[in-house]
């Protein structure tokens, strides 16, 4: 199809104005059907560091606090998931490394999902044809739509800087530099990741793979930083994510990464507006093939036409699981010898035991990729009855309960074999390292301790889908949202302790750090099953809802 | 055109020369051939496009509109070329999409003032049009709710409404009756016949439904696998049939035996009442009329028949499927 509309490009071309025709109309469409959502990213996102750097400051009033936080920081868990900061000893250190990744990356998935609705998801149902059926040039909605999402970047960044000063994160005699620099690093991840969403926007033929594609890539970058956090930081500089982390507020406080950022956006852009123009409406990069005539008989089940369906995110996140499995116990060896030589005062606040304490930081962070898999699929439960797929299926001999749970044994099987292999690679992979064979069995089998936790959010997803269909999907998702941000900063929150403890990831016994108590765990089992069949009871006597 | 004046003048002259031309248009989608070879003019006023699902209706409206290039051959909308002049050509053309691509979370107006002001025309004109297209198209009080809401025929009604709220000189509509009920349909299709008539703006309307295009259309053009079958005015195409049909209150078998005897050709059309005779001249209306009289049965009807479209376009219709 491209190699058709290639070929025609080189007939006369309107004038380039042209392509921009409608620009203004345009942007003020953008920004009315996405008003509500630019507003609440900003205010939780600009809200959520200033509600940190404020309730830091009341927190740390002496240096000699600051000083013990710095040092309870210097974790390979925390340099892992979060990063260090540059200067972890000053206040504006301290709420960096509290909240800055969490900020830069709610952005940056934030601004992929905002280009894809405005981007492929209004060209699959026609929408972008229906404007482009007025004086609308070629790009004239996709640069609106960029404008807005980049002002959106902008104005995150600078709230958040506005509110770093206001709070008085920089140090006496330094001005407001740190500040500026900690709001110029969110914004440009931003952008880097609006530059990724345009051309994921471009090369995906549907919205669901755009917005696969772009947060894949972002996951992509935020693992190699990790990776180079670990380890001596020269890896760091092979991610975007990790230039604007080596701007280093409130330390060196560079500035010219943010012009490698703002660089690498106008590259990406520059391509998707490239792409854009060489491409027919409606068809995407990758290459439409047609189907088989036929369809096995195995098709012919709930289950079989399920995994048909989820094929391609059963095969993607499989291969996800693995490809980080594999990298992070690379790594887990070259972190140890690093502790090590940091002598015995950093041994000693981890508690001696930092090994298996990376090791099931590292089995978590595979456990909340394996939740992410696990409700997408439970999630598709009302995604096929809001698309009508759901209806046809019951018109057939197989009554609603079987029906929903033939298809949740996709999250249910396949989240405990992505837990095993996840577990798995990291053990052979660390196993390597180490000469020890026996680690990929026993860090399988940590792994599947979270199993249970990963089915309570299942539970919660089918529970959702039998009793609020309309609202289920984005509730899903929600609850999910909500449980890692009370994760990473319930503290803050200053909820109560028992809240944090009985969350299911906390709950879980952190395993290898850990010892195993079973006790938790059937509880959680218990919970999930508790949830699934209120769920589905539910289902068996409420009305399908097509969407 | 004449955006600000919303109409135009009486008195002004008719649109000369064909609205739509098309020179050996082909469009390829990789392996599928959408559009082979096709030239084709349709003149103005109301001209229906018809063909099958898949036939490559949606396709030629998309290059005609200068969204899609054309993988070889030329097209020319009011005398603008499709493959350089797309913008030009959508500031004096209206387009209805098939598909259901309106959003949910706006309303009608919102939407139809917002495609008006992208068109060209100032605010305030661009709110007082869609006030009048879409009471016009009869929403009147639901137009200021989210679309979400709305049953099918009204999202056709808004469709149809943001094609003609900037007074294109063309509209081209693909597929406007899909999914309405019969009397949706029936008034869809006075919608778009009055579109043509109070407002002389020319339509290409698209269906794979003959029967309800026969009775809007000025002209057919019949497209099957992208290649032209026929192109016809619509009156041409149903004119008077030859056969007369002939119904008597009795002795069916006797008048027709006493018309064969006086050399008529009868055909028995399969009614317990009626048959057909074909009219070979003015005396064969005579013997019918003197036959019965002779024969003391009671003559309910003589009727000319028309050629209904169907059956003009069976034959080119069932050989091209005959050459899958």
């Amino acid at each position: 199809m491209t190699a058709v509309a290639i070929g025609t490009g080189r007939a006369v071309r309107p004038p380039v104005a042209d392509s921009l025709a409608g620009l203004g109309p345009m942007l003020r469409l953008v920004l009315r059907r996405n008003r509500v959502r630019l507003v609440v990213w900003w205010v939780v996102l600009a809200g959520l560091f200033a509600y940190v750097g404020t309730y830091y400051t009341s927190l740390f009033t002496t240096q000699a606090a600051l000083n013990d936080f710095a040092a309870l920081s210097n974790t390979p868990s925390i340099k892992a998931l979060t990063g260090l900061a540059a200067t972890p000893n000053t206040l504006g250190g301290a709420v960096w490394t509290k909240i800055w990744m969490t900020c830069a990356l709610s952005l940056a998935f934030g601004v992929v999902f905002l280009v894809t609705r405005s981007g492929r998801a209004d060209e699959e149902v026609g929408r972008t044809e229906l404007l482009r059926s007025r004086m609308l040039g070629r790009h004239a909605y996709s640069v609106a739509s960029w404008l807005v999402d980049a002002a959106l970047c902008v104005a995150v960044g600078a709230g958040i800087a506005v509110a770093s000063a206001a709070v008085g994160l920089d140090p006496a005699g330094t001005g407001v530099v740190g500040s500026l620099v900690v709001g110029a690093s969110v914004t440009g991840v931003g952008l880097m990741a609006l530059g990724v969403g345009a051309v994921a926007n471009q090369v995906a033929g549907t919205s669901r793979g755009a917005n696969a594609l772009g947060s894949a890539v972002i996951g992509a970058f935020y693992v190699l930083r990790m990776v180079g956090d670990l380890g001596d930081g020269r890896l760091t500089w092979v991610s975007p994510v990790g230039w604007a982390q080596e701007m280093q507020p409130w330390g060196a406080n560079r500035w010219w990464p943010l012009v490698l950022l703002v660089v690498l956006a106008a590259v990406l852009l520059a391509a998707a507006a490239r792409l854009e123009a060489r491409r027919d409406l409606g068809a995407g990069l990758l290459p439409e093939r047609p189907g088989p005539a036929g369809a096995p008989v195995r098709y012919a089940s709930p289950l079989g036409l399920a995994l048909r369906l989820q094929r391609g995110p059963v095969i993607g996140w499989s291969a996800t699981i693995v490809l980080t499995a594999l990298l992070f116990g690379s790594v887990v060896q070259s972190m140890t010898t690093l502790l090590s030589d940091a002598g015995s005062t950093a041994t000693a606040i981890i508690g001696g035991t930092s090994v298996n304490a990376l090791l099931a930081m590292l089995g978590m962070i595979i456990a909340m990729i394996t939740t992410v898999f696990a409700l997408q699929s439970a999630a598709s439960l009302r995604g096929d009855e809001a698309s009508g797929i759901l209806e046809p299926q019951l018109a057939g001999a197989v009554s609603r309960t079987s029906w929903a749970l033939q298809r949740l044994l996709i999250p249910v099987v396949g989240a405990a074999v992505l837990l095993l292999v996840g577990g798995a690679g990291i053990g052979v992979s660390y196993g390597a390292a180490v000469h020890d064979a026996g680690q990929a069995g026993r860090l399988a089998l940590a792994a599947l301790a979270y199993w249970p936790a990963v089915m309570v959010l299942v539970g919660v997803a089918v529970a959702l889908f039998g009793w609020v269909p309309r609202l289920a999907v984005p509730l899903t998702w929600g609850v999910l949202s909500a449980m890692w941000f009370v994760v990473l900063i319930g503290d803050a929150l200053h909820l109560p302790a028992w809240l944090l403890n009985v969350l299911p990831f906390s709950a879980t016994p952190h395993l290898p750090l850990a010892r195993l108590t079973w006790t938790p765990l059937v509880v959680l089992v218990l919970v999930a099953a508790g949830l699934v069949w209120t769920g589905l009871d539910r289902f068996a006597r409420r009305d399908v809802q097509p969407g | 055109m004449d955006p600000l004046g919303g109409g135009r003048a009486i008195g002004d002259a008719p649109p000369t020369g064909p609205a739509v031309v098309a020179e050996s248009l082909t469009r390829t989608f990789g392996p599928v051939t959408a559009l082979s070879q096709l030239t084709v003019e349709m003149p103005h006023g109301v001209v229906g496009l018809v063909g099958a699902n898949g036939a490559g209706k949606s396709t030629l409206i998309k290059i005609l509109l200068g969204l899609l290039p054309p993988t070889s051959g030329r097209a020319q909308v009011l005398g603008l070329d499709c493959a350089t002049e797309g913008l030009a050509i959508r500031q004096v053309v209206g387009y209805m999409p098939e598909s259901d691509c309106l959003p949910p979370d706006v309303s009608a107006t919102e939407l139809v003032v917002h495609l008006a002001r992208m068109s060209g025309l100032p605010s305030a004109v661009a709110r007082e049009r869609t006030a009048d297209t879409l009471r016009h198209v009869g929403l009147y009080e639901e137009r200021y709710r989210p679309i979400g809401g709305y049953s099918t025929g009204m999202k056709q009604r808004v469709k149809l409404a943001q094609a003609i709220v900037h007074d294109p000189r063309l509209v081209l509509l693909d597929e406007p009756t899909n999914g309405l009920d019969p009397a949706g349909r029936d008034e869809m299709l006075g919608l778009i016949q009055r579109i043509s008539t109070d407002f002389a703006i020319s339509v290409v309307v698209t269906s794979h439904l003959l029967g309800e295009l026969e009775r809007i259309s000025d002209h057919l053009v019949v497209i099957e696998d992208g290649v032209l079958q026929r192109s016809t005015s619509t009156a041409d195409a149903t004119q008077l049939s030859g056969v007369v049909l002939v119904e008597v209150t009795d002795g069916v078998a006797e008048l027709a035996a006493l018309l064969r005897a006086a050399g008529a050709q009868v055909a028995d059309d399969g009614g317990a009442h009626t048959f057909t005779v074909e009219l070979a001249g003015e005396w064969v209306l005579d013997a019918i009329q003197d036959g019965a009289a002779d024969l003391g049965v009671g003559l309910v009807r003589m009727q000319r028949r028309r050629h209904h479209l169907t059956e003009i376009f069976r034959p080119e219709q069932e050989g091209a499927h005959a050459r899958h």
